[in-house]
């Protein structure tokens, strides 16, 4: 058969936003991927270059949409290193929850997406029902459901209500219940056996060259956890293991990893270490300031030099790279979003000879976050 | 690994949807508390005697949201500032609430209401006011906007008659 030339995006359910997958395929065989962006460029980096340091805050976040948090994160905590500040202790652990709630309701939205790309549709409604329970924990805390704009520099905008943590405990046991529907629905379901084992592999030993980072590096059996190496917020004080290939708990282990398969698995029991991390951390929480007294916005001047902060997403490893000249704007910020790698260079190479049918669940399992591509 | 697992999930046609109909049924957390929550980032509050027109919160804005507009009542120059008032453009801010934070008085406050419906571009540009409280109004704007299709396409042709009138 001929071969011929299809088009998946800009706006297709199977793409994970607002990007365009060119594919010749011959007959039901992917022969050539190549990836369209721009649909997206908002120009942030640029932006970013014409705002005092505190306007940048509320900009940032706009970055990743599904998971905003890690940009303010990342920022703040670069801002903190030409600063020289030291952060109190409490804003350490708010900010703890606040980036592994953030994860868990990222993770439900990729689990989400993702089994609606195999046609299982309920899943979806459920996590995204699910995920609306940890936005209102977000709105009493922040005071807002997606962007939050409460990791500033210096520790967090707001200290945490005194209620909160029981909501906080109540909503995670609601979502560990709901997440043994999950399993029987996905995870334990014989469907997603059969279609995820074996497919969209990054080839043993490519996935450090690639780039890979974050649960798609962890379901190829390295445990590469920024969390781990470099940790940052109240990481430290924290118990917890990284989760990889093939240390699924009680999950099946059919595949050589670096599958499909194991890259949704690895997201699966990585909630549950989230929850584990956020009742820790709430247990551990000491008292006392939550952020440091900032000079007056209008003229505030960060000392010159440059500073690299990397974060653990929940898409992979999210860095800020910040140029300061002294003066009132950064002279330089530079996004390294994971995306980058996983939705161009990763995705062109391993959509090849797949089936028309498995390329959104290999973009979904990989789960690219078209804003964060861009910027 | 099981092909019958997933017929588990039947069991949620017996049980409540957590979806709810938004307007008319009131939103609550887990816990039953009534959201929004009072430190939900709304629409703007100005207490308007306690205001000194400093011009910080059009200063720090990003978006470019804040003009100003004189009072005449208010004298020009006073112990009480000038007599400049904050005007916001809805359509412009984005909630992130660093004109409050740095307005030297706290009199520019954020409130939880967050609902404006209107048809016309100019009604999401005012001067907030202490008056701004919690929307109850909501379902009366509501029943001008939700009419049935039937009304809409009727109104539609209406307003496109008068415009052609007036070109």
């Amino acid at each position: 058969m001929k071969e011929y030339e299809l088009f998946i995006g800009p706006q297709h359910p199977g793409t994970t936003g607002n990007m365009m997958y060119h594919i010749w395929a011959d007959g039901d065989v992917v022969k050539k991927v190549e990836c369209n962006v721009g649909y997206l460029h908002r120009g942030f980096e640029k932006l970013m270059e014409s705002r005092l340091w505190m306007q940048n805050v509320p900009l940032i976040c706009r970055i990743c949409v599904p998971e905003p948090d890690v940009n303010e994160a990342a920022y703040a905590m670069a801002v903190e290193d030409l600063m020289e500040w030291e952060i109190p202790d409490r804003a350490r652990y708010i900010r703890t929850i606040v980036l592994e709630l953030a994860r868990i309701s990222a993770y439900l939205m990729a689990i989400g997406g993702y089994a609606g790309s195999i046609g299982i549709y309920t899943l979806p409604q459920w996590a995204f029902g699910d995920r609306d329970y940890i936005l209102d924990i977000f709105e009493q805390l922040t005071g807002a459901r997606v962007y939050h704009i409460y990791i500033w520099p210096g520790g967090v905008r707001w200290d945490m209500p005194a209620e909160l943590p029981m909501l906080m405990e109540k909503t995670l046991s609601y979502i560990e219940e709901r997440l043994k529907m999950y399993d029987d629905v996905l995870f334990r379901n014989r469907i997603f056996f059969d279609r995820a084992v074996g497919i969209g592999k990054i080839p043993h030993g490519k996935a450090i060259e690639w780039g890979v980072t974050g649960p798609n590096l962890r379901a190829c059996g390295y445990g590469y956890d920024v969390r781990k190496l470099e940790p940052y917020a109240a990481y430290d004080d924290i118990d917890f293991d990284v989760v990889k290939y093939p240390n699924f708990n009680g999950f099946d282990v059919p595949s050589e990893g670096c599958d499909v398969y194991s890259r949704m698995l690895v997201r699966r029991i990585e909630i549950e270490q989230s929850i584990n991390i956020i009742r820790q951390a709430l247990k551990k929480m000491p008292s006392g300031e939550h952020i440091l007294k900032h000079p007056n916005w209008l003229r505030w001047k960060v000392p010159a030099g440059y500073s690299f902060k990397r974060v653990e997403s929940s898409k992979g490893e999210y860095g800020y790279f910040v140029v300061s000249d002294g003066g009132l704007k950064p002279v330089r910020i530079h996004v390294r979003g994971p995306s980058y790698t996983h939705g161009i260079n990763v995705a062109e190479s391993i959509l090849k000879e797949a089936n028309i049918a498995d390329v959104s669940q290999i973009l979904f399992s990989l789960d690219v976050c078209a804003p964060d591509i861009e910027r | 690994m099981s092909i019958l697992k997933p017929l588990k999930a039947w069991k949620h046609l017996a049980k409540k949807p957590h979806t709810i109909r938004y307007p008319y049924e009131e939103h609550v957390d887990m816990e039953g508390k009534k959201l929004p929550v009072d430190t939900l980032r709304g629409f703007h509050t100005n207490d308007l005697d306690k205001c000194i027109g400093c011009g910080l919160c059009g200063k720090i804005c990003m978006n470019e949201a804040i003009t100003y507009e004189k009072i005449p009542e208010l004298k020009e120059k006073g112990l009480k500032g000038i007599n400049i008032r904050p005007v916001i453009d809805y359509g412009r801010c984005c909630f992130c609430g660093l004109c409050t934070e740095i307005c030297p008085t706290k009199s520019l406050k954020l409130t939880p209401n967050f609902k404006l419906i209107s048809t016309d571009k100019k009604d999401y540009k005012f001067m907030p006011t202490q008056l701004v409280e919690k929307n109850d109004d909501f379902a009366v704007d509501l029943d001008k906007v939700l009419f049935s299709p039937d009304d809409y396409s009727k109104k539609f042709n209406e307003e496109e008659k008068d415009n052609a009138k007036e070109s």
